[in-house]
């Protein structure tokens, strides 16, 4: 029964297989979608599962409440891990770490590497699951100057991994500088896998930190503190007893601190971490946790992969149902024959399974082959041999059973309910109207369409930002980070120097990011962006001095109390003329005021997508800076960039070039916007493509269906066109209706996705016309020149062979 | 063994309904060779679905082997198809993508016969109907003649009691009508098959020993 079945259903595709192939090519598309999905979505429940300690390991957290507003963070003192050990049998052990955006330049002989610094407690190990490959896990962390370097790290400094009792350099480094010993390697760790929160170079001891960091405030949260809680441990009843600790700990300091309102603690699992990190934004990413994500993105990717296959399972349920037509009579004939409902439905789901495992199939082979593209996209590195990981194996059973119910089971069901008298005497067919499977067109339609202008808004919105005029020009502006406990003052000036007349190079500024502040004016408190800056700045970056001046050399007044400030600020200060005007900055800026001596054009300090914040500029020649900005000539960059990167080496050897184009680094803001109009465009593509496949299916069948009309039509006179417009109609009919939903989805959820921009493009009306335009335009070119073809067809021909 | 009593079929037409067949009391015996005539659109066809648990009458009893086909499960009128009849048709009705010999052996695999049985039961018709050389053929490759004895050889392969063909030699001409024809009377007086037959030609109605007549639903 089984060889029967197989060489039926065989010959059957065979004889359709215009129709199967786009059954099967439409549904392997959607079904690659679905498994990419799936590839993101266990890739993403996969973090920092690998920690044997899982069960009990728990990262404290801090819950923040000021004036109203309740923030938890995934940050805690340096403290809280100490003293909750000590006093709360619960917590067998806690290891903080402080690191994740903490880069460091470290030095072996010649050779130097910007490395991703990590600071932990000696139980590190015990802790985490990482492997250790050479040393001693129990010891490795006990010396002050120990290191931990990752297999990755060892390679690149020595070029092999058996380099315990190596020593590598720190040159500027506070910790370093005051220990005046070098560091030494006492292990080499595994790199951490890419599904794990925590990620560095390089391990050190906690105590290292400390040398140049102590810090004993209870109100403080920049690092993560992670504990072990006893196996029998009530979660509810260790966070009780958590805060009842910190409160009578803290109590002197939040009674000496008028501004600190009390922290509430509490614990977070460590494999929640990943869809939770609970970063607070504008606070330093120094938890020692990285790659945050958010469930939202699992949730999008399901969400788009599932529609592309519904959409593609619109396709094999049409043309199945109108192929089923042919078939009605080999129904009819079976019933005469003894065969019962259940058979024939079995056979003809039978049969659509086995499209629908060939579709399977290709699926997998198409995602191996695009798995490099998709892990740009979705940035990740998944390996394409995770496809044959058994969780996936039990997805993808998943996937096809779902497959075959949603788009099999109901073909067959039409069918095997045919009334096998009415298909041997060719009565009218069920099958005929249809009026679900142009409803699912419409659906289908409508889900491109949205994708369609998607697309459009995207690229407007990018297009917007691209082209906006920042209030700056950032083209060929270099910036030079300097790293460390280095005079960045001195350093600019030998740089300047040794630069002094080189045609290829124009201004050379040293600036310097110093964070929000608070600042006051006549009273106001507010927040404040500051960079220290130089008269250098202004001109390179071709800013407006809308009042007042630039810095300047000549008034010797500007270096110690001169300050820029932007519009935002003057307007947030409340200042009529603001020229001569003080503003009151904290204590690191000095306790005797900053004089405005000039207001800049509004620019976009940050990225369109915040609003411009009050901006407070102090001089980097008294304050010091962080970067050297330098504006170089178009001709002969990459010269430029060496001539660059050989004069600061001579002035600051040992230290690592680390430099980016502003234009670029400006670009990285949105990064995710980018991949994700990327994703929004395959997608679309993919849409569209599926869509074309079904109608040129759908029409090409329904010609089929109709040969003996158009026949007798053109026997009685009609012309190829009126009989290719007769084709056209319902299509035309379908994406209008389609165009009626898609219309307004699109804009409310395109709506949602701009208000993420305080600065962003309106949707124009034209959007919706011309995607709704291009879709009428590519359904009727398609159905028309079907239609046109089938009224060539001699009639006589069509009509005989009916 | 067939035994219909006051069977009416009507279809829904407008308000009211239109009758096609009223009333009919019909006995057939085991064994018995019956020709149903009449005009186009008198009923003939649907008399015979019916007979053959193609349709199902409107109104009336129909006892089929002494069993009251109406109270009878799907499951179990499946069965009795499976087991006891056979159809052949005027516009023979085979399934395309099959050959032959896979259209004459469909109704064994739904009756669940061992594979050895199958082989040697449609070898046998195949032989019978001179069609070996013809098995893997597919039926467009058939001449209407031969498609038809297909047909035949489909309705008996699984050795049912009885026959029912709607105008068997409808599309064909008179040789090859003599040749199912014989093949009939054949069956019937070798094989102790019982066949109904739907026929125009009172030459074919001559094969059977009884004529029944229908007019506009009504039993003449
Ligand atoms: N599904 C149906 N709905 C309505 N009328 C039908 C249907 N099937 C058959 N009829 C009508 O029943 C009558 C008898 O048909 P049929 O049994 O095929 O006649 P015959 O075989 O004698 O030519 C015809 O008038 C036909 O139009
Ligand atoms: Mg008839």
């Amino acid at each position: 029964m089984f060889k029967t079945f197989l060489k039926i259903a065989g010959r059957h595709l065979w004889r359709i297989r215009l129709y199967a192939c786009i059954n099967i090519t439409g549904l392997s598309l959607g079904m690659m979608c679905v498994v990419l999905a799936a590839l993101y979505v266990t890739d993403e429940l996969s973090f920092d599962r690998f920690h044997q300690r899982n069960p009990h390991l728990y990262r404290i957290t801090s819950t923040f409440r000021d004036d109203g507003k309740v923030a938890t963070s995934g940050g805690t003192g340096q403290v809280q891990g100490p003293a909750f050990k000590a006093q709360i049998p619960e917590v067998l052990q806690y290891a903080r770490l402080m690191g994740g955006d903490i880069y460091g330049d470290v030095r072996h002989q010649s050779k130097a590497f910007k490395l991703q610094l990590l600071f932990v407690d000696s139980t590190f190990f015990d802790i985490f699951s990482f492997k250790l490959l050479r040393g001693d896990a129990a010891t490795a962390l006990d010396n002050v100057n120990s290191v931990v370097i990752t297999e990755r790290t060892a390679r690149r400094f020595f070029n092999r991994t058996d380099v315990t009792g190596e020593v590598l350099q720190m040159d500027a480094d506070p910790s370093a500088m005051r220990i005046g010993k070098p560091l030494v390697i006492t292990g080499v760790v595994a790199d951490p896998p890419l599904n794990s929160s925590i990620q560095f170079d390089i391990l050190f001891p906690f105590s290292f930190m400390k040398v140049s960091f102590d810090d004993t405030s209870w109100l403080n949260a920049y690092l993560g503190t992670f504990v072990v809680l006893h196996p029998l441990a009530d979660v509810d009843n260790v966070i009780d007893k958590f805060n009842r600790v910190a409160a009578s700990m803290s109590k002197d300091q939040l009674a000496a601190d008028r501004k600190a309102s009390p922290i509430t603690y509490g614990l977070q699992r460590i494999t929640d971490i990943h869809f939770n990190p609970q970063e607070i934004p504008n606070q330093n990413g120094e938890s020692g946790v990285v790659n945050g994500s958010k469930p939202v993105y699992s949730y999008i990717f399901l969400g788009i992969a599932i529609f592309i296959l519904l959409m593609a399972s619109v396709n094999f349920i049409n043309i199945s149902i109108a192929c089923s037509m042919k078939r009605a009579k080999e129904v009819g004939i079976r019933k005469a024959t003894g065969s019962s409902n259940r058979q024939i439905l079995t056979q003809f789901i039978g049969e659509s399974a086995l499209s629908i495992f060939v579709a399977m199939m290709l699926a997998l082979l198409l995602t191996w082959a695009l798995l490099p593209v998709f892990n740009q996209l979705s940035e990740k590195h998944i390996s394409p041999f995770r496809i044959l990981a058994p969780e996936l194996i039990v997805w993808f059973a998943g996937i096809f059973i779902t497959n075959v119910l949603v788009s099999a089971v109901y073909p067959a069901y039409l069918l095997s309910a045919l009334n096998p008298v009415q298909t041997l005497y060719g009565g009218n067919l069920p099958a005929a109207k249809n009026l679900a499977g142009k409803t699912l067109i419409v659906f289908q339609f409508a889900i491109a369409i949205v994708l369609g202008i998607a697309s459009l808004v995207f690229y407007l919105q990018m297009h917007f930002i691209r082209t906006r005029d920042l209030g700056y020009d950032p083209a060929q502006v270099v910036k030079i980070g300097i790293q460390g406990v280095r005079d960045a003052r001195q350093i600019k000036e030998q740089f300047a120097s040794e630069l002094a007349g080189d045609q290829s190079i124009g201004d050379i500024s040293l600036a310097g990011e110093f964070g929000r502040r608070e600042t006051t004016v006549n009273s106001h408190k507010f927040m404040s962006y500051f960079r220290t800056v130089d008269e250098h700045y202004v001109p390179m970056l071709a800013m407006q001095v809308r009042d007042g001046r630039n810095f300047s050399p000549l008034f010797a007044s500007d270096k110690k109390y001169g300050v820029l400030v932007n519009q935002a600020f003057v307007k947030e200060a409340g200042l009529k003329d603001p020229i001569g005007k003080k503003l009151m900055p904290d204590s690191y800026f000095g306790t005797a005021g900053l004089t405005i001596v000039g207001v800049l054009r509004d620019f976009h300090y940050g990225s369109l997508k915040e609003r411009i914040q009050p901006i407070v500029m102090p001089m980097s020649t008294q304050y010091g800076g962080d970067a050297l900005w330098v504006k170089i000539k178009k001709e002969q960059q990459e010269q430029t960039i060496a001539k660059l990167e050989r004069t600061f080496k001579k002035i600051v050897p040992g230290a690592v070039f680390d430099y980016s184009f502003l234009d670029e680094s400006n670009a990285k803001a949105y990064a995710l916007e980018q991949r994700w109009q990327k994703i929004i465009g395959y997608v679309t593509v993919l849409s569209i493509i599926i869509c074309g496949l079904g109608l040129f299916g759908l029409t090409h069948l329904s010609i089929l269906h109709r040969r003996r009309e158009t026949g007798i039509r053109l026997v009685l006179g009609a012309s190829a066109f009126e009989i290719a417009s007769g084709f056209s109609v319902d299509f035309i009919r379908i994406i209008l209706i389609a165009l009626l939903i898609a219309c307004p989805a699109s804009s409310y959820f395109l709506h949602l996705w701009l208000n993420d921009f305080a600065y962003r493009t309106e949707i124009p009306w034209w959007v919706f016309a011309l995607t709704g335009g291009t879709a009428l335009a590519g359904a009727l070119v398609t159905v028309f020149a079907q239609g046109l073809r089938a009224a060539g067809v001699n009639p006589v021909i069509s009509l005989r062979s009916e | 063994m067939i035994k219909l009593e006051k069977i009416s079929k009507y279809y829904p037409a407008g308000f009211g309904k239109t009758y096609v067949l009223r009333h009919i009391d019909l006995h057939i015996k085991e064994g018995e060779f019956v020709s149903i005539m009449g005009p186009s659109g008198s009923g003939k066809s649907t008399l015979l679905h019916i007979l053959g648990l193609l349709e199902e009458p409107s109104e009336g009893e129909y006892l089929f082997l002494d069993e009251p086909v109406q109270k009878l499960s799907e499951k179990k009128r499946t069965e009795l198809h499976r087991h006891h009849i056979g159809f052949v048709f005027q516009a023979y009705h085979l399934i395309d993508e099959l050959t032959v010999y896979e259209n004459i052996e469909t109704p064994l695999l739904y009756k669940g016969t061992s594979s050895s049985e199958r082989k040697s039961r449609v070898a046998e018709l195949l032989d019978r109907f001179n069609m070996v050389a013809k098995k893997d053929l597919f039926p467009h490759q058939l001449s209407g003649g031969q498609q038809q004895l297909v047909g035949v050889a489909r309705a008996i392969v699984h050795n049912p009691k009885v026959i029912f063909a709607d105008e068997p030699t409808g599309n064909l001409h008179s040789e090859q009508a003599i040749e199912i024809m014989e093949l009939f009377q054949k069956l019937n007086q070798e094989d102790k098959v019982t066949i109904v037959q739907v026929t125009h030609s009172e030459t074919n109605a001559g094969y059977g020993n009884r004529i029944v007549r229908l007019k506009d639903g009504w039993l003449a």
